[in-house]
């Protein structure tokens, strides 16, 4: 069993947001995973501050 | 999967030319420049390319490497057939002589179904194959000819091999790439991102609220009941401040237009007119300075009347005065005829006396001449003889001095005293008619003073001023004492509504901080808020799917290594006692070591102590090719494609030690494709000689100068 398969076979065990975790794992499996997870963590801050900003204009 | 066959073309020795692979050990035997190299590299270039070409692949003599034949025109070609499940496939890689230094390769791949892959496809079924990429091939599937000393004595290679020996790699760079992205990072920047907005955000959302409840305290304090309030309110107050402002207006008989507000649509314009309602009454009402004038003109009045009877007295009695004085002493044309006669009677007193005292005079000049001269009796003037002249004179002179001149004098006296004294008397009449003319003027002016202060009309006939006077007093009075009624009635009214009007300004605020309020509870179901935490849901997912992965794949790496430290030693005891020999001693363990950052692998002897450091050039090499050889069986266990490729592995190594090798390699071809490119020696000898496995021999002679390697002689078995 290969590592990623073995992680899979965790995340299926564990059942919490399998789909989401495996389709972490496939990521993980592209060589270029840690540019991909770095734009994918940089766009979701991004879109965290974004919001929180809309939400501060609507309190404010 | 297991190598089929390599076909070569114009690469580095090879002109074209063919090797079949289709047995669990090849052994490629050749002297030196023969071309055995380039025949595994090209097993390597096939599948790597430009991966084993530069200095960073890690294999020192790749550095500035070339893959095609020198001086050749055409492109270079391998093509390396696999037998896999679904039938043979071939992986062909190309590149045009004169390509570029970056350009890219043609990599296909030819299916047995008669698909052929190209580019980003090839390169996907070569993954999804399970192939080993390059890192993978280097660490467990070679044994170049670069001195083996290197890759053990260098921790950062050694650790890569022997986590690649315990089949932990995988994790490993799992491990790296989910740590680079530091999801505990994320999620503190996340946390800040939330603190931060709830120090913005939540805290305007909470204002509201505070704001809310500390106006309808106000509201409270200014006599609103907490039940009553209501946006509705606001137009009953302004309602109520309305009515009583036009009952006011006309009590105070002023023209102030007063809004009806027959709606609270503009709550506005209420405050406004409530705000300015006061000023606007003080300014149109004047009672203030009604009040100020009436009084003023009443104490001015007062103070006329006051001086107006003494001024009228005085005249009177300076009239009087004057009258008396002329009744008794004439008027003014008798007393300028007496005093002009009293005049005359003084200038002919004096001048009487100025005569009779220039005859004395002259008398007595005569007397002083005769006594002079002795002639008693002549006339000093005509010389006629008079006796008893100078006796005569004398007795003369005797009797005026003696008796005229005085007599002369006091009539002259008593004329300059009547003169005098009427001239006096005339002073004082002026006097007393420029004294009755004066008060007469004084009291004049006062009454004027007072016409003009009373009402016009007021003095109208019949009515003498003083009883004009006094009736304006009185409705000055009477003014004064309805003003300050008014006035006095007034703050009270104004004081209520300047109730209203604060009132009125705290029910703004209140519906200001309504709103807001409103707004909050709004805002908690706004699209605004549902993304913010979409967002915040996914990016926080997100780090905490990287950080449980984290979790999981360093569980299951401890988990392994736990389970597989003992059978990967147990792997490589064996293949280390097979080549070095069990008399050699040579006992070494891979130790997993637990950090906190993850685990760490080393090689320890069996006393627990750094092995590598003490041992020859000869053990090293046997401790290199037994890590190879337990990784490629432990790949083979994990079904995955091995193969082992060994470029001259017998370096360094005695006979003892070669045929230990030899065993050893035996044993791995069991289980794991071999290829080995040998000079022909005691381990080619023993290979050949004694190997009970499947196997096919390629023997390549001396370089051909035209044709490149050249392919002396084949045997299978």
């Amino acid at each position: 069993m290969t590592s990623l398969e073995d992680l899979e076979q965790r995340i299926r065990e564990r059942g919490v947001r399998v789909e989401e975790r495996i389709a972490l794992l496939r990521v993980l499996e592209q060589t270029d995973a840690e540019a991909q997870l770095a734009a994918r963590r940089e766009e979701l801050l991004a879109s965290v501050r974004k919001a929180a900003d809309k939400l501060k204009g609507t309190a404010g | 999967m297991r190598p089929i066959a390599l076909k070569l073309r114009n690469f580095r020795g090879w002109r074209e030319g063919q090797i079949a692979l289709d047995r669990p050990l090849v052994v490629v035997i050749g002297k030196n420049a023969c071309g055995k190299s380039s025949t595994l590299n090209a097993i390597e270039w096939c599948l790597f390319g430009k991966e084993i070409e530069k200095k960073a692949s890690g294999i020192a003599e790749r550095a500035d490497w070339e893959a095609s034949h020198r001086g050749a025109s055409a492109p270079t070609e391998v093509a390396l057939t696999l037998a896999t499940e679904s039938g043979n496939a071939t992986i062909t890689r190309r590149r045009d002589a004169e390509a570029a230094a970056r350009a890219e390769d043609e990599l296909t791949v030819d299916l047995a179904d008669g698909r052929k892959l190209a580019g980003s496809e090839a390169q996907a079924w070569i993954r999804e194959s399970r192939l080993p990429d390059w890192e993978t091939w280097r660490r467990a599937c070679c044994q170049h000819q670069e001195v083996s000393r290197a890759r053990l004595t260098d921790a950062s290679d050694r650790s890569l091999i022997l986590s690649s020996l315990l089949g932990l790699d995988d994790f490993d760079r799992l491990n790296g790439v989910l740590r680079e992205q530091q999801p505990r990072k994320l999620i503190e920047l996340l946390d800040s991102e939330l603190a931060e907005l709830e120090k913005v955000v939540l805290y305007r959302l909470s204002q509201p609220s505070e704001d809310l409840f500390e106006s309808e305290r106000r509201l409270e304090a200014l006599g609103v009941e907490r039940a009553r309030i209501s946006p509705a309110l606001s137009l009953e107050i302004a309602r109520a401040a309305s009515g009583r402002a036009q009952d006011l207006a006309l009590r105070l008989r002023v023209t102030i237009e007063v809004p009806s507000f027959p709606s609270d649509a503009d709550e506005a314009a209420m405050r406004k007119w409530a705000d300015a309602w006061i000023a606007q009454v003080r300014k149109e009402s004047k009672l203030s300075d009604r009040l100020s004038a009436a009084t003023k003109k009443r104490a001015r009045i007062a103070a006329e009347l006051e001086q107006l009877e003494p001024s009228e007295a005085r005249w009177r009695e300076s009239k009087e005065t004057l009258a008396l004085e002329l009744r008794e002493r004439g008027d003014d044309a008798t007393r300028k005829r007496l005093g002009l006669e009293a005049a005359k009677t003084l200038q002919d007193a004096e001048q009487r006396l100025r005569e009779e005292n220039r005859t004395l005079s002259l008398l007595r000049e005569a007397a002083g001449v005769l006594r002079e001269s002795q002639r008693f009796d002549q006339c000093p003037v005509c010389t006629s003889g008079v006796p008893g002249l100078l006796a005569r004179l004398e007795q003369t002179l005797e009797q005026g001095g003696g008796g005229k001149i005085p007599a002369l004098s006091a009539e002259r006296d008593q004329a300059r005293e009547r003169a005098t004294t009427l001239e006096a008397g005339a002073g004082a009449l002026t006097r007393l008619v420029d004294s009755e003319t004066q008060s007469r003027k004084s009291y004049e002016s006062r009454r004027e003073n007072l016409s003009a202060l009373l009402t016009p009309g007021r003095l109208r006939d019949g009515l003498d001023l003083l009883a004009a006077a006094r009736e304006e007093d009185e409705a000055l009075a009477k003014e004064i004492s309805e003003l300050e009624t008014l006035l006095a009635g007034l703050e009270p009214e104004l004081e209520a509504h300047r109730g209203d009007a604060e009132r009125l300004r705290e029910l703004n605020k209140w519906r200001v901080a309504a709103r807001r309020a409103q707004q909050r509870a709004d805002l908690s179901a706004s699209p605004e808020w549902k993304a913010f935490q979409e967002a915040l849901d996914a990016a926080a997912c997100f780090a905490a799917d990287l950080d449980v992965l984290g979790a999981m794949a360093r569980e299951a790496q401890e988990e392994r290594s736990s389970s597989r430290e003992e059978e990967v030693n147990r792997s490589l005891g064996v293949y280390t006692r097979l080549i070095a020999g069990e008399s050699a001693g040579l006992d070494v363990r891979v130790r997993v070591k637990r950090t906190p950052k993850g685990l760490s692998y080393d090689i320890e002897d069996a006393g627990g102590g750094r092995a590598l450091s003490i041992l020859n050039q000869a053990s090293l090499n046997a401790i290199s090719l037994a890590l190879l050889f337990a990784q490629a069986e432990e790949r083979a266990r994990g079904g995955l494609p091995t193969w082992l490729v060994l470029d001259d592995p017998e370096q360094s190594l005695d006979d003892e030690h070669k045929q230990g090798l030899a065993r050893a390699i035996e044993r791995v071809a069991a289980n794991s494709a071999v290829v080995v490119a040998l000079a022909p020696g005691k381990l080619s000898e023993w290979l050949i000689a004694r190997s009970a496995l499947p196997r096919r021999t390629i023997q390549l002679g001396p370089r051909d100068a035209k044709l490149g390697v050249r392919i002396e002689s084949q045997e299978e078995r």
